[in-house]
């Protein structure tokens, strides 16, 4: 996909056979890192689109994807030396899940691929699930904003959704009981939940997060705090596995997940650190809006807007880092003025 | 409830159906990629594609172990270089994916 | 633990890259002649490597090869006039196809 007639802006990819305008691979990594570390989800779902707008083929974005999730997943995991709190039983148990469901989302892929239509498909998929995730980001925003002008601080209001304990109920034999995690469920529970998760990890190329860490919660009634660290877990070993399945397939350009994973690298610091300087709820907004246009630029792609698009996901993602690295900036500033003067009125963390 | 229930199997069905609809009536046959090395003169880039036109398995073990170790040098190397800028990290609970 | 890890990280496929034989091949690309399912082989007219927008998959070299298919991959069913790319290894004047990719009806750069 060439948009501009410079030559060595363009990367060869020495399988698929395209090239690849290196910029934009550059940026889409370092967003992925810095957006995914700053809102603390992992920002695939851009990637597959964004690689799909630079030229990729559709297989080829999903599986570049897929290793650079398992790269990412390493990164956080070496950072944080370890995974926090995990049931490894019941990390073990939904792997099978978790396994099955990527195998058989990237046979889906691979099926599509020898209809010729899994571009098409893919993306429309994609612009769903998109839609889905900005609708929970824009309910979130609206619920919190209730909330606080209700009086409402601190608490996340009534939970209500037990759906957990209804199906704690069914008892399908074997039934096993989770230490760590405090409950005894049916195995095809967890083993279930994680093959969905996994179905659409593989058939979309993303971590598998997003959903894994609500329905871990709602649905399998794991405590959050070790939510967290069972759902890393499942991150790293999907990604591995998904990276694996999809090279064996050939539909992986091991370049440019090197390439994007230098720029995650990076980004992902600046993101997690600008965290600690970040308040309030208006920066969800800003999310919120991203996942439109990321949307609105795989259906661009779909009509054949290619340049529309590709201009449209860039720029966009290009606009929420600069937010960041600005919220960084000032954040970091204000900290070394505040060390430097030890002035106990100026408190760090605020903007 | 249950009416709510009946309403997403429906347009899950109908979802499947269409899709169904839409990736049939062409015929199938398997993708095959071949990496063209003629134009790449590289050595590392040759090697890759190389390993990937004769080896697919040995290509598959080189893109996890390469991309975990790569992933696993960034992260130490990041953590490296984020103690060197001085900025407190503990302050705050950072949860990333 | 993670120095383990390491080393069979590395060595693992090193091992590999040692005991496999067959670690290069070679490629041609070009306009597939004749298709002979029941002779297992193809005759293909190659072509260079430079390309333009006249000559999009390169220019003709006049040069006619003819490789053996008989334990290859092939993707989609090359038919006469069909640009293949071929990966090859050359044994005693043999070329034996590994690999068959029929570019023209799966055009990537077109996705």
């Amino acid at each position: 996909m060439e948009f501009f007639g410079s030559a060595w802006l363009y990367l060869h990819m020495p399988i698929a056979g395209v090239k690849i305008f290196w910029p934009g691979l550059v940026l889409i990594g370092f967003s992925v890192g810095t957006i995914g570390g700053f809102f603390g989800m992992g920002g695939a779902w851009m990637v597959t689109p964004g690689l799909n707008i630079l030229g990729f083929p559709m297989a080829f974005a999903i599986g570049t994807d897929m290793a650079h999730i398992a790269g990412k997943s390493m990164i956080s995991t070496m950072r944080h030396s370890k995974f926090g709190n995990v049931d490894y039983k019941l990390g073990l148990v939904m792997l099978v899940g978790t396994m099955a469901g990527i195998e058989f989302g990237a046979q889906i892929v691979m099926y599509l691929e020898r209809l010729g239509n899994v571009d098409s498909i893919v993306r429309w998929v994609y612009a769903a699930f998109l839609a889905l995730i900005a609708w929970m980001v824009f309910y979130d925003y609206v619920k919190a904003t209730r909330q606080r002008k209700a009086g409402l601080v601190g608490e996340h209001g009534a939970k209500g959704i037990t759906w957990y304990a209804a199906l704690h109920r069914i008892k399908i034999p074997p039934m096993v009981n989770f230490r760590v995690a405090g409950f005894t469920c049916s195995v095809w529970l967890p083993i279930g939940v994680s093959f969905i998760t996994g179905l659409l990890a593989g058939f979309l190329g993303i971590g598998g997060g997003l959903l894994r860490m609500p329905a871990l919660v709602y649905l399998i009634g794991c405590p959050t705090h070790i939510a967290v660290g069972t759902d890393l877990f499942e991150v790293m070993i999907s990604g591995l596995y998904g990276a694996f399945t999809y090279s064996l397939k050939g539909r992986i350009e091991i370049v440019a997940v090197f390439v994007m994973l230098t720029g995650a690298a990076v980004g992902a610091q600046i993101g997690t650190v600008a965290t600690k300087y970040a308040q309030g709820y208006g920066i969800r907004l800003a999310f919120g809006f991203a996942v439109v246009c990321c949307m609105f630029s795989v259906i661009l792609k779909e009509f054949r807007y290619d340049l529309a698009a590709a201009v449209l996901i860039l720029t966009t993602i290009g606009v929420i880092c600069l937010y960041i690295i600005k919220i960084l900036w000032k954040g970091a500033v204000e900290e070394f003025r505040s060390k430097r003067s030890l002035d106990p009125r100026r408190m760090p963390g605020t903007i | 409830m249950k009416s709510l229930n009946l309403t997403i199997g429906v347009i899950a069905l109908q979802t499947f159906a269409c899709i169904s609809a839409w990736a049939g009536g062409e015929k199938a046959s398997e993708i095959v990629v071949v990496a063209d090395t003629r134009v790449l003169s590289n050595p590392l880039m040759r090697y890759i594609a190389d390993t990937y036109n004769t080896n697919l398995w040995l290509f598959a073990v080189w893109s996890v172990v390469l991309t975990a170790l790569f992933g696993a040098l960034l992260g130490l190397l990041m953590d490296w270089l984020m103690n060197k800028t001085g900025l407190d990290l503990n302050s705050r609970k950072i949860i990333e994916h | 633990m993670k120095a383990n890890f390491f080393w069979i990280a590395v060595f693992f496929p090193l091992l590999l890259v040692f005991v496999d034989p067959a670690s290069a091949a070679d490629v041609a690309q070009g306009k597939c002649i004749v298709f002979d399912t029941v002779g297992k082989r193809i005759i293909l007219e190659e072509y260079g490597t430079e390309i333009s927008p006249d000559h999009p998959y390169g220019k003709s070299t006049g040069l006619v090869s003819v490789f053996d298919f008989a334990q290859a991959t092939i993707g989609i069913t090359p038919e006469p006039g069909d640009i293949l790319r071929i990966a090859f290894s050359a044994e005693g004047g043999v070329k034996r196809a590994l690999k068959v990719m029929n570019v023209s009806k799966q055009d990537l750069r077109k996705k």
